[in-house]
């Protein structure tokens, strides 16, 4: 990533030009209902009336943000359903534009006073006091973590708003119809109710759909030791993370590919899904970036399970100076990935490195899924005969910056540790040149990249001798 | 031994990558005036709809020319002269060569209509046809397409994506009659309809109607008259040969016989500008499909190289996309049908399928809307003669449709 060259030079991406942008009157109106949103969560951010007024702050923002994106969403349905990626080259929002570079530095400065100032955000976190109340039990303050709160509340209606905008967008593919509705259920269901549920019952907030590397201190030793002391139903969640990791994992890869996980359960990827959706082709398609991303993605993996094991070897041993290398270890982890990459970078870059950079290059669950996808699992994108037309859109709309149309060009198919089976290469092939499959490797569904006709005649002449 | 190719489509692409994989020494240098990178013509529509970028659409990447050590010379071939092997370019002089391939595809033609030759009326081939469309439709309302094929269709999706005004003039009774059935065609008109397109079936242009020099309206043979700030044109195609003036045999196209080689030894031609002298059985003398340009381009690719090998490209497959409806057709399935042929066809209204079996009651030909069938499968039921009850049990296993697709319900036939 030597340059950020322009992502469409031959684009006017002024901000009113979109040739393909015609919002219906619906819209419209939406859009002006996000704007007030927008406006009480700025008005409550530099000012003291949003905790003055919390309740009506709070439901103007959720109001604003979620019922008007929500209804500009739906105002998609006024167009026959089906691929519809006009505009997205044009966009000043999706091709690196004006709009994608100022949505890109606030989504990273909202991350990083998040992180690192989270006392700038003290008007805002009023706003999530009467949820918090209603669903745990307990006020949000800035002294009880309530911006996290804040910001889990915010990230579940990211992923239920944009999940509308999904499944309204793809209602003519089945596929992504119930690859939405599964992120969407995991995000509010496990990682937003239940969690909260629990804390109300007076009992660890458990994530039962993360576990070790993603969770990264899940097996750190004072995270198992605090668990344990939390009762049956924290003891629970060490051997439910061990099984999710050691059989639940490797299991489903074999069938299904990573897919059931990274876009069809994880969270991350719930957002990437379905808020990053419009940024997903800003992926780095260039080789160059896919060896940094396994240099990156498989460096995190070794950090984390060297880390960890060092962390219990200091818990056994009690040394002085492995206690101190293993603090500095998990200090330096969390900071570096599980604060920098995972959010600032991951979701604030969005609309400028698109919605999968984490995913991509830094997560290590991903990395581990990837091994199993690669060498030990059925999936596979398989390629249909001699039909692609090398238009490019596979590739173009691969939010892992898989060079797919490579692969259909040759009538290979795709065997990819990152691809995270989204299916939007398939659905958005004009010919419908690709498929997902999990099917034993027989027939016209094989693994390995073998081209399946003499329509590609390649292969009949690397051979000397048939020349 | 310089082999120079004239034309960088996918024809002109093909064959390149082609003799360098049979010819480790080989200079060869890729001719075009459309620009340094060989890109796929199938996507232009999709640039002007902001679906993709320019760049999206090159075939390779830079890296994969310079490693193929393939030359790309932009400039126009102007002439050929055989006896001495030298082709003229309009600004570099004259390039000797040892082996050429003419590999200039194909032009739109525009019917002669009066008023054809006025600003807005314009076909769609070349990136300057695209260009000229980008310009011509900035801040029009309404627009005119004319010719019921796939450019047509295409043209009609370019100007809906922008939120023109469309009507899309047909002069047949239905859709492309000799490719599809009549309940295919109602089932693409459908979907054109169903895109706002205001498609007329049977009706044909008598004139263009101008102002100040710019189209301004096209009117039927009917008398209608439909306002029109640009009009697209994809009645058909015409090999683009002219400038070879009388260089090679031609008749249409370039005339080149089963290894594609023209008339003079070491010439070659393939893709749209190419006409077999003795096409094989089921294949036309000219076949202006991308497909077919790849495949000859192949072949011409390995003559060039010194390995010629006749042309064979296997049981005919195409494919189209109709605005959101998908279009497969394997081996012969085409109308009038044949003589003791007969077809099975089902459909449930949004897609079908359609079998056509041969005298002898064997599979020759597939054709689907909507449904993706496996290409493998379709060629294994032609090549190898499946009866009809056959060919539906392994329908399922056929399928390329994406899970979870509800299974098409075909009504027996």
């Amino acid at each position: 990533m030597t340059d950020i060259p322009l992502y469409n030079p031959e684009a006017d991406l002024s901000l009113f030009s979109a040739p393909s942008y015609h919002p219906s009157p619906v819209q419209r109106l939406a859009l002006a209902l996000v704007a007030v949103g927008a406006l009480a969560v700025v008005v409550a951010l530099v000012s003291d009336l949003g905790a003055q007024h919390p309740l009506a702050f709070g439901l103007a923002a959720l109001a604003g943000l979620g019922g008007g994106g929500v209804l500009y969403a739906l105002g998609a349905l006024a167009r026959p359903a089906g691929v519809h990626n006009e505009g997205t080259m044009r966009s000043s929002n999706q091709a690196r534009g004006a709009v994608g570079w100022v949505a890109g530095l606030v989504l990273t400065g909202l991350y990083v006073v998040l992180y690192f100032w989270p006392g700038a955000l003290a008007g805002l976190i009023p706003l999530g006091d009467p949820l918090s109340r209603l669903l745990r039990q307990q006020p949000a303050t800035l002294a009880n973590g309530g911006q996290w709160f804040l910001y889990t509340t915010l990230y579940t209606l990211a992923v239920a708003v944009m999940g509308v905008r999904a499944l309204v967008r793809y209602r003519h593919s089945r596929y992504h119809v119930l690859r939405t509705l599964s992120v969407v259920c995991f995000q509010t269901v496990l990682a937003f109710a239940l969690p909260y549920l629990l804390v109300r019952l007076q009992q660890p907030e458990l994530y039962l759909h993360y576990t070790w590397p993603l969770d990264f201190d899940l097996f750190f030793p004072w995270k198992v030791a605090e668990l344990r002391e939390a009762g049956q139903l924290g003891l629970a969640m060490v051997v439910w993370g061990v099984v999710l990791i050691a059989v639940v994992t490797p299991v489903l890869t074999f069938f299904f590919g990573k897919r059931w996980y990274c876009s069809w359960v994880c969270g991350c990827g719930g957002l990437a899904e379905t808020a990053g959706d419009p940024y997903r082709h800003l992926s780095d398609k260039r080789l160059g970036a896919w060896q940094v991303e396994r240099w990156l993605v498989h460096g995190v993996l070794a950090a984390i399970v060297v880390g960890t094991l060092v962390l219990w070897a200091a818990a056994f041993a009690e040394v002085g100076w492995l206690d101190a290398v293993a603090g500095t270890f998990s200090w330096l982890y969390g900071l570096l990935i599980g604060s920098i990459f995972a959010g600032v970078v991951g979701v604030g870059f969005y609309p400028v490195f698109g919605s999968r950079v984490w995913c991509r290059f830094g997560c290590p669950m991903a990395a581990v899924l990837g091994l199993q996808q690669r060498f030990f699992s059925r999936f596979r994108i398989t390629t249909n005969g001699g039909q692609c037309i090398s238009c490019g859109q596979c590739s173009a709309y691969c939010e892992m910056g898989i060079d797919v149309r490579w692969y259909a060009q040759r009538g290979q198919n795709v065997v990819r540790a990152s691809c995270v089976g989204c299916g939007v290469c398939a659905t958005v092939c004009p010919r419908g040149v690709l498929r997902l499959e999990n099917g034993a490797d027989t027939g016209g569904a094989r693994r390995a990249g073998v081209p399946v006709n003499n329509l590609i005649a390649d292969l009949d002449i690397l051979d000397p001798a048939a020349l | 031994m310089h082999v120079v190719i004239v034309g960088n489509g996918i024809a002109g692409a093909s064959a390149a990558r082609h003799v360098r994989k049979a010819s480790a020494d080989a200079r060869i240098t890729l001719v075009s005036d459309e620009g340094r990178q060989p890109f796929a013509r199938t996507a232009l529509m999709y640039v002007y709809m902001g679906v993709l970028t320019r760049a999206h659409t090159h075939l390779y990447a830079d890296r994969f020319w310079d490693e193929a050590r393939v030359d790309r010379v932009v400039d126009r071939a102007v002439g050929l002269d055989p006896a001495r092997r030298r082709l003229a370019l309009a600004e570099g002089g004259a390039v000797s060569y040892d082996r050429l391939l003419v590999a200039t595809g194909s032009r739109p033609a525009i019917p002669p209509w009066p008023g054809a030759d006025l600003e807005g009326v314009r076909g769609l081939y070349h990136w300057a046809d695209l260009d000229a469309m980008e310009r011509q439709t900035a801040g029009i309302e309404r627009a005119v397409v004319v010719g019921g094929g796939l450019i047509g269709v295409e043209m009609a999706e370019m100007l809906r994506a922008r939120d023109l005004g469309v009507t899309f003039l047909v002069r047949e009774g239905s859709y492309l009659p000799r490719a599809f059935s009549p309940a295919e065609s109602a089932l693409i008109e459908a979907e054109i309809r169903r895109h706002g397109v205001d498609l007329r079936m049977g009706a044909e242009v008598a004139e263009v109607g101008g102002a100040g020099g710019r189209v301004v309206s096209a009117t039927t043979t009917d008398g209608e008259v439909f306002p029109a700030q640009y009009l697209g044109v994809g009645t058909g195609v015409r090999p683009n040969v002219e400038w070879l003036g009388g260089a090679l045999d031609h008749d249409r196209g370039v005339l080149v016989d089963e290894t594609m080689q023209a008339s003079e030894e070491g010439v070659y031609a393939a893709g749209d500008c190419a006409q077999l002298r003795q096409p094989p059985a089921g294949v036309r003398a000219i076949e202006p499909i991308w497909y077919t340009a790849r495949l000859q381009g192949a072949t011409a690719g390995l003559g060039l190289a010194g390995h010629p090998r006749p042309y064979d490209p296997g049981v005919f497959f195409n494919s189209a996309k109709f605005f959101d409806l998908e279009y497969q057709v394997y081996g012969a399935a085409g109308f009038p049908v044949p003589e003791g042929s007969t077809d099975a066809e089902w459909g449930d209204g949004a897609r079908s399928v359609r079998v056509r079996l041969d005298a002898s009651r064997r599979v020759a030909g597939v054709s689907a809307l909507g449904v993706r069938l496996r290409q493998e499968a379709c060629t294994r039921w032609i090549t190898e003669g499946w009866t009809l009850d056959a060919a539906r049990a392994d329908l399922s296993a056929a399928r390329f449709d994406p899970e979870f697709t509800a299974a098409p319900a075909l009504a027996t036939p």
